[in-house]
């Protein structure tokens, strides 16, 4: 009778279902599952470690770039001392700054504004990335800049497009707190 | 006869427990084939991915080396010279103060020249207008490179920095 009872239940469980249970080929489902997670672990890693590469590639391309902007921010502040040591009259250094070639230099720009001789101008793509670069002179009563050397109100990296403000970027002002 | 097949599969006529689970051989075959069949290009990948990262790590602190060395130089007070920067402490100097070669290894730490994995050139210039132009070059140690081979093998990386100096 028991074993009429066991029979029975093996028999009634259908088709199917000894095979669903069937420990066949598990070994084989194992491994495959284990490759295929070792797989998608091994692209995720490749995938990973190219987009590090090229991270790094444009981090060496950005550095290298922005020692171009600074080396011609550096010439134009040479340049522009060159000037200043032919004249001291505002208006006309003024006028001659503005004439002022030098290379990977765009947009430069002077005016005399209250009391100050100012020099602007972009060292790289005005469009693009570059350094804004911002000179001035104190200019005194008589017309004269009083002083030959300028005085670096700004020097700062930008990128468009984002907007700047009209702070000095990080520069020291020279006074103690 | 029915306790019989049922009992089959589990017990020996002896009595004795006979546990038939667990993988048999020709699975085990199986899936070791698959295993070292697939494996060959995982293996690949992963070390084609470490190949991969390590480029990227050096890069990276070539970019860092040389923007350290950039920025020390520019704050110096004489940038008519090398001296005085600490990155650059036993470099072999190449020609005069204003030219020098350093070995470094992978994460540029300065090493022998022997063992280096890059070497960095540095050279200084002069130019017009009081500027002065220190140009740095990380170069990948191969069989050929040698002192008289400055600035001809191609850079890692490699950067010109300018400074005036009125």
């Amino acid at each position: 009778m028991k074993g009429g009872a066991k029979m029975q239940r093996t028999t009634k469980t259908g088709l199917w279902f000894p095979r669903l249970r069937s420990r066949r080929g598990s070994a084989s489902v194992l491994i495959v599952l284990m490759v295929v997670l070792l797989a998608v672990f091994g692209a995720m890693a490749l995938t990973a470690a190219s987009a590090n590469l090229r991270l790094a590639r444009r981090h060496a391309e950005w550095s290298a770039e922005y020692y171009r902007f600074d080396a011609s921010a550096e010439r134009l502040l040479a340049a522009v001392n060159q000037e200043a040591k032919g004249t001291t009259l505002a208006e006309e250094l003024a006028s001659r700054l503005a004439s002022l070639q030098v290379e990977g230099v765009a947009g430069v720009i002077s005016r005399n504004e209250e009391g100050r001789l100012i020099l602007e101008a972009v060292a790289g793509d005005p469009e693009g990335r570059g350094i804004q670069v911002k000179l001035e002179w104190p200019v005194g009563e008589d017309g004269n800049v009083s002083e030959e050397v300028p005085r670096i109100v700004r020097w700062s990296q930008f990128q468009q497009p984002f907007a700047y403000g009209t702070e000095p970027g990080g520069l020291w002002d020279g006074e103690n707190e | 006869m029915c306790r019989g097949h049922v009992h089959s599969g589990t017990f020996r006529s002896s009595g004795a427990r006979r546990d038939r689970r667990g993988f048999t051989l020709a699975e085990i075959v199986a899936s070791i084939a698959l295993i070292a069949v697939v494996g060959v290009f995982l293996v690949q990948m992963f070390a084609v991915s470490d190949g991969l990262s390590g480029k990227a790590r050096t890069l990276d602190c070539a970019v860092s080396f040389c923007a350290t060395i950039a920025d020390r130089w520019k704050s110096a007070e004489h940038p008519e010279t090398l001296a005085g920067i600490p990155e650059l402490e036993g470099m072999l100097v190449a020609d005069g103060p204003r030219r020098g070669i350093l070995g470094v290894d992978d994460e540029m730490r300065p090493c022998d020249r022997s063992v280096a994995d890059h070497i960095v050139e540095l050279s200084l210039t002069e130019s017009e207008n009081g500027v002065f132009d220190l140009e740095i070059r990380i170069v990948t140690v191969g069989d050929t490179w040698q002192p008289d081979r400055f600035g001809l093998d191609p850079a890692l990386h490699e950067i010109r920095v300018s400074r005036y100096f009125g």
